[in-house]
């Protein structure tokens, strides 16, 4: 499904975050949301999912409009969002997180062997509360419960931060493997090495405005755009 | 996971088994005490439905208790209804009520809910009083004993009474522990720990927390109506503050989001009380300490405090 945002602007009561955001994503792209703090890439992705109301902009899903729709329907519609911070439910454990997750969409054994697959280790901590997991499989388990609504777009807010080498690896090959079977990806990322990895395009936020939207394969990782837009 | 429904399956059972066999060893003083204790501890459950599962902090409840209790009542005493018929329309008063009150209430969140939620337990408590001419306020309404049957059962014999006591909490604790384990059950609790979470997964809050508000008034209307019928004895304290109050303590007690919880305390807190009232007439500070130390050493209520430390599984 292709996900189009147009001169979408938003905000949090007076303060507006977002002006006049573009960004389009097509079945098996990742497109990759780059910018300084601040510079409205996580409130761009709350605003997608409903999260944050549009003051202006369309937000649409193969042409049908979505940001009409109060937030609570939005995943129903096949798109997942990982938040920052993984945002689980602490007190719940592994298997019960990802029971929420399915039950969105009527629970099917199939997509919970699907997501296992992906995140083997997450099987032998069914019984765990998600509280207790590290912080690396507490990202598997906030993925994981995303993937519960079988999305065709998928949101993720900065899935590596703070997570070891290895664990990076894994979410990269991960985010990889759904782009192979046709997810369209958004992913907000800090570091150019992951995004250049991982995504066909990165569109820069600069004071909530997206300004160049770029290839990567025509980029380098010392590329002037991103000392430009990211400072780096 | 067999394993666990197995263990927290056996406990339940066993309670209830429990509950059965005490009734042939109970003096009677503690006989009526425990067919009172059960049948509050239906309320305490549905309190907890509320609070403990979705994180509702109502100060309203007894609105819920009354309205089963009276509607009952009423229709016994007035209607000239027999018990059973009276119940059900008891419940589908406090499952009316609480639609009302929930589409109006559950706009606001915490204090602001736990407000709204008094205000309307006032108005039903001042109504009750307004209404003297039927509900005959504080002095209440006394059932007749012969309008106090199921069939051929007469609610006023004691080991009857303990039956149907015992019978209403066990389909209240069977119909918690079938909640607890089920997917509704887990977005409940998803709704607890955090709201926008749960409507970024795709849950309707209103609509959980009013099913959840709904759940909770049908089973405390069920308690008032019991209670009613059983003792028979209809009155406007059970409208009061109080009865608002009662639950919340007991649902603290016991553990709140723990299916056995809200019953050990409705039982640690009545003979705590009637213990206290032996020793001295301040027995209320006696439960005021008792509750200021379970919320310094066990927060989490006494079997919250079991389950985070001890036994993983209880639900």
């Amino acid at each position: 499904m292709m996900l189009t945002v147009s001169r979408l602007s938003a905000g949090y009561g007076q303060v507006q975050v977002l002006r006049e955001v573009n960004l389009t994503v097509a079945p098996g792209e990742v497109l990759c949301l780059m910018g300084r703090n601040g510079a409205g890439k996580s409130t761009a992705l709350k605003g997608i999912m409903g999260l944050v109301r549009a003051t202006g902009g369309e937000i649409s899903l193969n042409g049908v409009r979505i940001d009409t729709l109060p937030a609570y329907k939005v995943p129903g519609l096949g798109i997942g969002y990982v938040p920052q911070g993984r945002r689980l439910f602490s007190e719940l454990t592994v298997a019960e997180n990802l029971q929420i997750g399915l039950a969105v969409r009527g629970h099917d054994a199939d997509r919970l062997e699907h997501v296992l697959a992906l995140f083997p280790r997450l099987r032998d901590r069914m019984g765990q509360t998600s509280g207790s997991l590290s912080g690396g499989e507490q990202q598997m388990l906030a993925i994981g419960r995303a993937l519960c609504v079988e999305p065709a777009v998928l949101l993720l807010d900065e899935p590596t931060e703070g997570l070891q080498p290895s664990m990076i690896a894994l979410i990269q090959e991960t985010v990889l493997k759904l782009r192979a079977t046709g997810v369209a990806t958004v992913v907000v990322e800090q570091r150019v090495d992951a995004a250049l990895a991982i995504s066909n395009r990165i569109t820069f936020l600069v004071n909530g405005r997206s300004a160049d939207t770029v290839a990567t394969r025509d980029m380098s990782p010392v590329d002037p755009l991103f000392a430009r837009y990211v400072g780096i | 996971m067999t394993g666990v429904l197995n263990r927290s399956a056996i406990l339940h059972i066993g309670v209830v088994i429990l509950l059965f066999a005490l009734q042939f060893v109970l003096p009677p003083y503690h006989h009526t005490n425990m067919a009172r204790i059960m049948t509050l501890a239906v309320f305490a459950m549905g309190y907890n439905v509320a609070f403990g599962y979705t994180g509702l902090l109502s100060l309203g409840h007894a609105l819920f208790f009354a309205s089963g209790l009276y509607a009952a009542g009423l229709l016994i005493q007035m209607g000239g209804w027999s018990a059973l018929p009276a119940f059900s329309m008891a419940l589908i008063a406090g499952g009316g009520l609480a639609l009302l009150v929930g589409v109006l209430a559950l706009r606001t969140t915490g204090v602001a809910f736990m407000i709204v939620t008094l205000m309307f337990a006032q108005a039903g408590y001042l109504t009750v009083l307004y209404l003297g001419e039927w509900t005959r306020g504080d002095e209440g309404l006394v059932l007749p004993a012969a309008s106090r049957t199921i069939g051929s059962l007469d609610l006023t014999n004691d080991t009857t009474r303990y039956f149907c006591a015992l019978a209403l909490f066990s389909i209240a604790l069977l119909g918690c522990y079938l909640l607890a384990r089920s997917s509704t059950g887990r977005v409940l609790i998803a709704m607890r720990e955090n709201e926008e979470r749960s409507r970024m997964l795709g849950y309707d809050p209103l609509r959980y927390r009013l099913t959840a508000l709904v759940i909770s008034a049908v089973m405390s209307a069920a308690a008032g109506a019991a209670y009613g019928v059983l003792f028979g004895y209809v009155g406007a304290t059970f409208a009061s503050i109080q009865y608002s109050i009662f639950p919340l303590l007991w649902v603290l007690l016991g553990g709140a989001g723990t299916v056995l919880g809200p019953f050990l305390g409705v039982l640690l807190m009545t003979y705590l009380v009637d213990l206290a009232g032996d020793v001295t007439s301040a027995h209320l500070l006696v439960v005021g300490i008792a509750l200021v130390l379970t919320v310094l050493f066990a927060p989490r209520g006494l079997l919250g405090t079991v389950r985070a430390r001890w036994l993983p599984w209880l639900p």
